[in-house]
């Protein structure tokens, strides 16, 4: 699979994209890449505007390449397929395809990587994806899936092992310092928090996204550092409030606060805007009705 | 020559490396903007620093302070910190990209070039720009300063190379006076003094530089001028080095030219080109000590030329990269460049002297390839004896040595690195002046070495097979062996070779063709024989493997650091030496460090404290190390006692290290001789059963504990004289009197009867009267307490007929009617002289339980060893020096070749050390891929209070535990602390785009060893008090008692680190407590209506207020208000005492004016009129439901929260303070500490 030596022509693309600077990635000109890293390019690109919410216009986008006679290359077949699913999960046709999609194409990064994640939303099945991930010789995509895979199981050994074994492909490409910021989240230890604060502090400066801030926020609540958790989040506040990953982790700094009315404000919000469906909110309701069992069980 | 690759980093296209002068760190300067550190021995990336805007282009480290410059395409120069790590300040001046900085060695100069076409020298020390050198025409793209000349030279794309003569720059700078001058110059006027200091920030300045003014300060004098302007190259020249002692100057340019120039005094010229590149030369540079240019280009090659024929040596390609840069290490023979995708760091040649040891004899090859002898005995180096310089090639090191001291010849090999490698064959000469070999036998093959007397083996790569040969270079045998990744060979044994492959060492009998025993061991490159020839040391580039004279593991190590040699020493220690240190190993794995080195070096011998090493400069040095530490655990574990406690006594071995490791390997016997502080040996002591010992220091100790343990001890040991001791010593009545019991001591047991008979203590004398069999004396004391009873009984079943007798007297006596009757009591028909059992044996003698043992050293401190002797072991006896003549003599005593000899398969005798298994690391256990356990999982199995249980959102189990601990019953008022407690850990971090976002958590600080969740509250507890406080002195009441509530809530739910932290959460209970409790009753005053039935009720409730426990100053507002309430209702004498209580704690001003008045009215009439329910004299407490007087001695139940009392008639009811907590329900109390 590709190197990831950041001097190649896609170094600022794919620093943007896992910076989570998807607009400006989707706004980016294909013209300025050469032959076979646009191939690459454009599938950012297009990763992008779905992560944008935009599943049409890839579709549309795809179809128009498709009927201007042009062979699809693996990656764009995958996140067609992926965008189908997208856009509509609980269609039987396209699960089948897309399995039977992914059971040829194991040597296509982008096609292991939409594939996995398509298991885990469509089933839960973190071993399936795991083992599809496994194909993937080299890819550090593939190995920062699998580094969230371990890390959504609880496994944070093995995702440590993960990114030990992967650490002679390049120690010094965004994806695998990403994926090496998360497990140092999970495990929670200070000087695991400090480096990735450090790494953290510079992608969101140099590459600034909510995404970016949002794991500077979360570092910096880790690390208890209060008012600076402050500043990031009035900073992410002039970019985008309404991120729902970004409400979720604002929640727990105004408890902290101990801001009650804010707490209330933000809940609501955050249930409004994810229709209920945000893990956070999910996982509230489930807390508060649990506490009404308790109020149940005892009473004089 | 070879490049031998030390390091590689991968990255984005790095422009510059530079080499810091001491540790092992390189600069890396990319162009994507970032600097890299990297510790290239460790190959970690330590860190990296980011403020360019840019391609950063140029960056150097300081050559003595720990500081560094870059230079980039941001026209900048920035001078960082290492301290820090951070920019101290940024140097602006130039107009265009920079290209080159460097320091000076000695002035605090910085030089740099730029595509703005200058030079320019900065002060770093006051950061000023001291000087703009013009005179190129196109960018600068290199300038470098001379090593210890006032010169510097720069490469242009101006097609030029410039040498530039600063000695005026130097005088100027150097002389105070004149520098002093042409800076208040420069401060005081806006004139513009070229060359003299200036502000940067000044325009116009700058543009008066660019004029190509000549460069002269207010005298005239010209600070720099240039000297030579070398002309030659046909494009633009990308670098010049100046050559560190000649006066030589190498450049590189896009004509594809290395250009070597030489300079005179007076002039400069070329002397040749060195061609070959394909492309760009980006970068050229003289080799510190050897006779080389080297040079990298666009071409993606690595070029080394011969400084003296100008012909290229060798060329070294990379795949895709282009080079940009090389640099040489200031000290260390190493380089690094500069490529597309990151750096890489090697050595041109190997450093470690080949060499070769026969019996007391070191035959090594020095840095000049003489081949030169070293005396182990005599501690003596000889002159080189022979030269070796006309075998193999120029640049091509001898890698092995191998001598043959029946023929005092040596075999030597060389250029295994290039493919084409050649073995040789000299005599060495008797004389000891230098000569030539009179008669050099070679052939094209690797890895030769002696096996016997008359034989040697050389590998043949072209036909796959390893020839032996005799001493004329004929092949006498040739052996098919596959080229299959066969790193070397060496010597095996007599008749035998070992052949080292990438994975597996063989050890392979050449005589008869066969393998005798293999092992599978990664890349070993060297091999080490134990001096007895008994074991093996293979040593790859981090592991270390033992292994026995048939190849059977004894144990594999792994070391972080390279391992670069190893030696047996006398004793069979092993010491090897890394990078950095020099470390030994026993056979079961212990190991340790010995010395750390500066330098790297070679052990070839261990002789008592001498290590004899060799340099990288091809010399032989001694290095002194203490033996002792390895000697002594040697001694140890070989169980070789006199050894121990020769080296106990002998040396002053005496530290903590050493303690702990004999107690780890179980020798707490050991460890004691080394302590005196009392407490340990007391520890060690028990813990080896010595009980004189233990019973010594324990009495120094003379603690409670330290007696239990003592007592136990001896019991378990039997040694009932301590046992007896330790009873009396800790007063334990009844197991002492049980002591006597068991050891029959009958004198003593009376001894206890009467004892306890004196302390009245009527069950111990029972006891002991039981033990003792005394029965009239029971029956007696009996009597005295008057339970006839049970005295008849004893009396009549023991036979007193007197005495039963008596007893029924005295009872009619003194009761009257309800005689016993002897039929009332039921006896056992046949009453017989009862009687307790009584030990057989004489217990006053020790019968031990545990045997305690007696370990050999002890006998051996006892003196009870035989023909021990404390005298210094000899460490050149017989038997080791036969050993150590194992290399030679065996062999070549025997004619093993040419007679059929059986070779010898036990020769060495039976292995029968001590080694401990060798375990394969397990640490596969853990790998199976199943769900791990979640973070919250862990908090509730490490947590000890409801916080943790509720942080971890087990809700149910935090509430039950709430429930048992301090009766909480109504949880509805807890639901907010408990969801923000819950919530106030959890975070949600996003990762890749559609899957679930990972779950993060807020951790406890400090919890890393066992994660516990961040519960917040403990820190704002103060805060909430305050505003209770405030909200209590503005009269808001009812506020007050919900913000004392929530106090009381937030503790419930909460987490605490200790005892301390513990203790405050309660003392802000029982403060909530009174505060609510307080108030309760003022507003319970405040609502009555105010008729006249209800003015006693408020009196008392106005004074009840004033038996809270409040804060002083909030004590006042109680006190004024049942002061004014009293007087207003003539009660004088209340209203008397409360002034007078408000006076104690108000003293002047108007309120206490006030209050002095009501006080000496009420004092003219003292009388109350209304009699209230309230006694200011006497303590009571006040129920916290019907706020009546709960008087001492009354009874009342306790709420267990915050210890609220209550009328009984309350008891089950909610605690009206918590709103939360059942009155009187059970509690085992409050645990805040989490864990």
């Amino acid at each position: 699979m590709e190197a990831y030596g950041d001097s190649d022509e896609l170094y600022t693309i794919r620093q943007k994209f896992f910076s989570g600077q998807f607009k400006l990635v989707a706004e980016t000109s294909l013209k300025s890449f050469s032959g076979s890293v646009a191939a690459r390019a454009e599938e950012y690109i297009l990763r992008s505007r779905i992560s944008l919410g935009d599943v049409s216009g890839v579709l549309n986008y795809i179809q128009a390449e498709e009927q201007n006679g042009r062979a699809l290359p693996a990656g764009l077949e995958a996140i067609r397929l992926y965008a189908l699913y997208v856009r509509n999960p609980s269609k039987n046709d396209i699960h089948l395809k897309f399995e039977e999609f992914i059971s040829r194409h194991t040597n296509d990064e982008t096609t292991l990587v939409l594939g996995s994640i398509y298991l885990v939303k469509q089933y839960g099945n973190y071993e399936d994806a795991l083992t599809l991930l496994s194909k993937g010789e080299n890819s550090l995509e593939c190995i920062s899936v699998i580094v969230q895979i371990q890390l959504l199981r609880n496994r944070l050994d093995l995702a440590i092992k993960e990114l030990k074994n992967s650490r002679q492909i390049s120690q010094d490409s965004i994806i695998y310092n990403l994926s090496e910021s998360w497990a140092n989240s999970v495990s929670g230890s200070d000087d695991k928090l400090q480096s990735s604060f450090y790494f953290w502090e510079e992608i969101s400066q140099s590459n600034t996204s909510v995404k970016s801030l949002v794991s500077l926020l979360i570092i910096n609540l880790q690390m208890k550092h209060f008012p600076e958790s402050k500043e990031i989040i009035d900073q992410i506040e002039l970019l985008n409030g309404d991120d729902l990953n970004f409400l979720a982790n604002e929640i727990t700094y105004y408890v902290i606060n101990g801001d009650n009315k804010k707490v209330e404000e933000l809940i609501q919000r955050l249930n409004q805007l994810s229709k209920g469906q945000h893990p956070y909110i999910i996982d509230y309701k489930e807390k508060d009705a649990m506490f009404d069992e308790i109020v149940q069980k005892y009473s004089i | 020559m070879k490049m031998l690759t030390k390091f590689e980093s991968k990255s984005s296209r790095a422009k510059c490396v530079a080499f810091h002068p001491k540790r092992p760190w390189i600069l890396v300067s990319l162009h994507s903007s970032t600097i890299q550190l990297w510790d290239y021995r460790m190959g970690t990336l330590i860190d990296r620093f980011e403020e360019h805007d840019g391609p950063v282009r140029s960056v150097a480290f300081h050559p003595t302070q720990p500081i560094f410059v870059s230079g980039g395409d941001d026209y900048t120069i920035k001078i960082w910190s290492l301290t820090t790590r951070k920019c101290m300040y940024t140097l602006n001046g130039h107009l265009d990209y920079v290209r080159s900085v460097c320091f000076h060695n000695e002035l605090p100069w910085i030089l740099s070039c730029s595509d703005d076409q200058t030079i320019r020298v900065w002060n770093f020390i006051n950061r000023q720009e001291i000087c703009v050198i013009t005179g190129h025409n196109h960018y600068v793209m290199s300038a470098q300063f001379h090593p210890n000349q006032d010169l510097i030279v720069s490469a242009s794309l101006d097609q030029t190379v410039r040498v530039w003569d600063i000695s005026g720059l130097r005088k100027k700078h150097s002389a105070p006076s004149g520098g002093a001058l042409s800076m208040s110059m420069s401060m005081t006027s806006s004139i513009n003094i070229p060359g003299a200091p200036r502000s940067f920030d000044d325009p116009f300045v700058i543009r008066g530089m660019n004029s190509g003014v000549p460069q002269q300060d207010i005298f005239g004098n010209t600070d720099v001028v240039v000297k030579y302007v070398l002309e030659g190259h046909d494009r633009g020249v990308n670098w010049a080095s100046f050559h560190p002692t000649l006066p030589l100057i190498v450049s590189g340019g896009d004509d594809r030219l290395v250009k070597l120039w030489r300079m005179s005094e007076t002039k400069a010229w070329e002397v040749d080109t060195c061609r070959g590149h394909t492309n760009n030369v980006t970068c050229t540079l003289f080799h510190p000590t050897q006779d080389l240019i080297i040079s990298v280009g666009e071409d993606k090659t690595v070029r080394t030329w011969d400084l003296n024929k100008r012909t290229l040596v060798k060329q070294f390609k990379r795949e895709k990269d282009r080079f940009w840069l090389i640099s040489s290490h200031p000290n260390i023979n190493l380089f690094a460049t500069a490529h597309d995708s990151g750096v890489m760091v090697f050595k041109l040649e190997r450093e470690r002297p080949a060499h070769s040891i026969s019996q007391n004899q070191l035959y090594f090859i020095n840095k000049d390839k003489q081949v030169q002898l070293y005396d182990y005995n005599r501690n003596e180096c000889s002159s080189p004896l022979l030269s070796l310089k006309k075998i193999g090639k120029p640049w091509s090191v001898f890698r092995t040595l191998s001598y043959n001291p029946a023929e005092r010849s040596i075999l030597v090999t060389t250029g295994f690195e290039d493919n084409n490698s050649l073995y040789a064959l000299v005599s060495l000469p008797s004389s000891s002046v230098l000569s030539d070999p009179s008669e050099i036998r070679q052939g094209s093959g690797s890895f030769a070495v002696f096996i016997a007397r008359n034989r040697f083996v050389v590998y043949n790569k072209e036909n796959s097979s390893l020839e032996v040969k005799d001493l004329n270079n004929a092949t006498t045998k040739a052996i098919k062996f596959d080229d299959n990744g066969i790193i070397d060979v060496v010597y095996g044994g007599a008749g035998s070779v070992l052949i080292l492959k990438k994975n597996a060492v063989i050890l392979y009998n050449v005589q008869q063709k066969k393998q005798i025993a293999d092992i599978s061991v990664n890349n070993v490159k060297y091999v080490s024989w134990s001096l007895d020839g008994q074991y093996l040391a293979l040593l790859s580039k981090h592991t270390i493997t033992i292994v026995d004279k048939k190849l059977q593991l004894i144990i594999s190590m792994h070391e972080t650091i390279r391992i670069k040699s190893a030696a047996w020493d006398d004793t069979g220690v092993l010491l090897y030496s890394t990078l950095n240190h020099i470390k030994y190993t026993l056979l079961n794995g212990d190991n340790g460090i010995i010395k750390t080195l500066d330098n790297t070096v070679y052990i070839t011998k261990i002789h008592g404290s001498s290590c004899y090493v060799l340099t990288r400069a091809g010399t032989v040095e001694v290095i002194k190390i203490d033996p002792t530490e390895y000697r002594f655990k040697k001694a140890l574990v070989n169980k070789n006692f006199n050894e121990v406690l020769r080296i106990i006594k002998k040396s002053n071995l005496v530290g903590q290290n050493i303690i702990a490791y004999l107690q780890k390997k179980g020798y707490p016997e050991i460890a004691l001789q080394f302590v005196e502080d009392s407490e340990t040996r007391f520890e060690l002591a028990i813990e080896c059963g010595n009980l004189d010992i233990a019973y010594e220091e324990a009495k120094k100790l003379d603690s409670k504990t330290s007696w239990e343990t003592l007592g136990h001890e001896a019991l378990q040991q039997g040694n009932i004289k301590i046992v007896e001791f330790v009873y009396q010593k800790l007063t334990l009545m009844d197991k002492l009197s049980f002591f006597y019991l068991i050891t029959g001591d009958s004198d003593k047991l009376a001894k206890m009867e009467a004892i306890s008979q004196r302390r009245q203590n009527i069950s111990s004398f029972i006891q002991n009267s039981i033990y003792l069999n005394s029965s009239e004396k029971r029956a007696k004391v009996f009597l005295q307490q008057g339970n006839y009873a049970l005295a008849f009984a004893i009396a009549t079943s023991n036979g007193l007929e007197d005495l039963s007798q008596e007893i029924l007297q005295v009872q009619a006596a003194e009761e009257g009617e309800e005689v016993i009757s002897p039929d009332q009591i039921f006896l056992p028909n046949e009453i017989g002289q009862a009687s307790i059992l009584t030990p057989i044996k004489d217990g006053t003698q020790s019968w031990p339980l545990k045997q305690s043992t007696t370990s050999l050293l002890e006998k051996a401190i006892m003196g009870q060893m035989e023909g021990l002797s404390l005298d210094e072991h000899v460490d050149n006896s017989p038997a080791t020096k036969d050993a150590s003549q194992f290399n030679d003599e065996q062999i070549y005593d025997e004619e093993i070749y040419g007679d059929e000899v059986a070779v010898e398969d036990d020769a060495w005798g039976d292995d029968n050390l001590e080694v401990s298994d060798v375990g394969e690391d397990i640490d596969d256990v853990e790998d199976s891929q199943a769900p791990g356990i979640t973070e919250v999982a862990q908090w509730i199995r490490n947590s000890r209070c409801a916080a943790g249980h509720v942080a971890a959102g087990s809700f149910d189990t935090a509430a039950q535990l709430l429930n048992r601990q301090l009766g909480i019953v109504n949880f509805e008022p807890l639901r907010k602390r408990f969801l923000e407690v819950y919530q106030c850990s959890k975070l949600y971090l996003p990762a890749n785009e559609g899957l679930p976002s990972i779950n993060a958590f807020i951790r406890k600080e400090g919890s890393d060893e066992k994660p516990l969740p961040f519960i917040f509250g403990f820190d704002d507890l103060d805060k909430k008090v305050q505003e209770g406080y405030r909200l209590f002195k503005v009269n808001n009441l009812k506020d007050a008692i919900e913000i004392f509530r929530e106090i009381i809530y937030t503790i419930v739910v909460l987490g605490v680190s200790d005892k301390e932290e513990e203790t405050k959460c309660v003392d802000i209970l029982h403060l909530c407590r009174e505060y609510i409790l307080g108030l309760s009753i003022e507003l319970a005053r405040r609502s009555l209506a105010p008729s006249p039935e209800n003015v006693k009720r408020n009196l008392e409730l106005a004074a009840y207020f004033t038996k809270v426990k409040l804060h002083p100053s909030h004590r006042v507002n109680a006190l004024q208000v049942a002061m004014t309430q009293s007087f207003k209702n003539k009660n004088f004498s209340s209203a008397s005492y409360f002034a007078g209580e408000f006076l104690k704690i108000v003293r002047s001003g108007a309120r206490a004016e006030t209050a002095k008045k009501i006080k000496n009215k009420a004092d003219q009439i003292g009388k109350d009129s209304i009699e209230i329910d309230f006694d200011p004299y006497t303590e009571f407490d006040i129920c916290a439901k019907s706020f009546v007087p709960i008087y001492k001695g009354s009874r009342f139940v306790t709420e267990a929260l915050v210890g609220a009392k209550y009328q009984t008639s309350e008891e089950g009811k909610l605690c009206s303070i918590t709103k939360i907590s059942q009155i009187g329900a059970p509690a085992s109390g409050l645990n805040l500490i989490i864990a």
